[in-house]
């Protein structure tokens, strides 16, 4: 006598289980990619070499040196001057929070607290 | 020994794995070993707990310290001495989900020189939750990765988890507790001679690869930041099968090195000691009610014996029982 139908049924549950992202993206369709990220135009550059991965630290320190410390003196890129904010600096070269902003974070489910209080773009 | 052998080991398999950020190497550990780990650890854990299905369990050896049920008028402890089958689920549900049984963990002390006494020794107990939850609650939020579009109780975990807003990226309470369990676990071991003595290879290495794999994953976070969203490209392709080398050259060295060490986990688990993940459930002390005396167990393999009961046996000799006194049922 031994247990085997039992833990059968315990094995095939745990093995469902640890199998979900793969049946659950077989289940939603195979639509894994996100939506084409915003390209940098020709001739323009970004204030970063590295955005994708680092740009909420340098939002990060932006907020601190402009709101806590009062430092609103603006960065030099290659010569152009930018101002150390989301509305006034990113938001004008890249124009809308849809395309730039939400595609990735939507698709990397990444919660953000800016447009609690900053507005994205027009009628936002 | 031991420590400096898993440690190296930990170590040189991050290194090897990081490789996966070399121009084409994405498609070994980013494609190949991820879906060879999964299945050498599914296939693997398949074995192993059909090896354990097919042993026999003749005989009622649960472990018991409460008072079982018997009269109606005395109180017994069904979640101690279980004695149907669902006061044993309940007993089971409160081991594999809280580790009742580590709470028992006690130390013995001297003191004054003279009084033997005994305390409580929560700390096991404390870390192995700290530890166990968080690694559950973790590997729950990574479907944020996994899966797209994401589902809402993973979004959930995530805010939950990341409520004390520190940082930017937030830090998540379950990684500082992570990181924290098993830190505590290691030094456990490394601090008391008598555990030193009894912990072999097998004991450091899955903390030291766990520590690996928590401490890149901070790291990738916190720290050297990754493109996450090709990260998830690489994921959810892993998903769903379907790859793209662009995202798998994006995701780089640190991405690589904390999934070859996952991959790593994966492979090794089912031929471990982690493997206690399936064998607690069938712990033979543990999962049977204590029925031992309200039900007959009749041994499944009683064959018919060749028995001579005791009046076929007086019809055989009654006639030498009389002739030496003997006194008989039947005259
Ligand atoms: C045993 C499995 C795993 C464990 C224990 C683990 C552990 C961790 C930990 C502790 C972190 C720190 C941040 C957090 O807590 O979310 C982290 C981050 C990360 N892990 Fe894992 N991980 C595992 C599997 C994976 C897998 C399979 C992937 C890739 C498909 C992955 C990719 C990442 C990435 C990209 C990050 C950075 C996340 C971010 O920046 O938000 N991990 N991991």
């Amino acid at each position: 006598m031994n247990d085997k139908p039992k833990i059968i049924v315990g094995l095939v549950v745990v093995l469902v289980a640890a199998t979900f992202p793969f049946w659950y993206t077989l289940a939603k369709g195979r639509d894994v990619l996100p939506e084409d990220r915003e390209r940098p135009s020709e001739g323009s550059r970004c204030v970063m070499d590295d955005p994708v991965a680092n740009h909420m630290q340098v939002l990060n320190t932006w907020r601190d040196e402009v709101v806590r410390e009062g430092d609103t003196e603006q960065i030099k890129v290659d010569g152009k001057k930018y101002h150390k904010s989301l509305t006034d600096g990113c938001l004008q070269c890249h124009s809308s929070r849809e395309d730039h902003c939400d595609r990735c974070h939507e698709y990397a489910n990444v919660e953000l607290t800016c447009w609690e209080c900053h507005l994205g773009s027009k009628g936002d | 020994m031991n420590v400096l052998i898993s440690l190296a080991a930990v170590g040189g398999l991050f290194l090897l794995g990081t490789l996966g950020g070399a121009p084409g190497m994405g498609w070994i550990f980013g494609v190949v070993l991820p879906y060879l780990a999964v299945g050498i650890g599914i296939g693997g854990l398949i074995w192993r707990v059909m090896s354990w299905a097919n042993v026999p369990v003749p005989f009622r050896i649960p472990t018991t310290c409460g008072q079982q049920k018997s009269l109606p008028w005395i109180k017994s402890n069904p979640l101690e001495n279980p004695h149907n089958g669902l006061t044993a689920v309940g007993r089971m549900a409160l081991e594999v989900l809280f580790f009742r049984s580590l709470l028992r963990n006690t130390k013995a002390e001297v003191i004054d020189q003279r009084r033997l006494v005994y305390t409580s020794a929560p700390w096991l107990w404390i870390g192995a939750m700290a530890f166990h939850w968080s690694f559950l609650i973790i590997l729950v939020r990574h479907l944020r990765l996994l899966a797209n579009p994401v589902p809402w109780c993973v979004t959930f975990l995530q805010r939950a988890d990341g409520f004390l807003e520190i940082g930017l990226p937030v830090i998540y309470v379950t990684t500082v507790l992570f990181l924290a369990g098993l830190a505590y676990l290691l030094a456990r071991r490394l601090a008391s001679p008598q555990l030193r003595y009894i912990s072999l290879a097998g004991d450091y290495f899955p903390l030291f690869l766990f520590l690996g794999i928590g401490i890149s994953g901070f790291w990738l976070r916190h720290w050297t930041k990754t493109d996450i969203v090709s990260v998830k490209q690489v994921a959810v392709g892993l998903s769903g099968f379907s790859f793209d080398s662009d995202a798998l050259a994006a995701a780089g060295s640190l991405f690589y090195g904390h999934l070859f060490l996952v991959c790593v986990l994966l492979a090794y688990f089912p031929f471990s000691k982690l493997s206690h993940f399936a064998g607690v459930f069938l712990s033979p002390t543990r999962n049977m009610a204590n029925s031992n005396r309200s039900v007959r167990h009749v041994n499944p393999w009683d064959y018919p014996v060749k028995v001579h009961p005791y009046d076929e046996y007086e019809d055989e000799f009654r006639e030498k029982m009389k002739g030496a006194g003997v006194p008989v049922e039947k005259e």
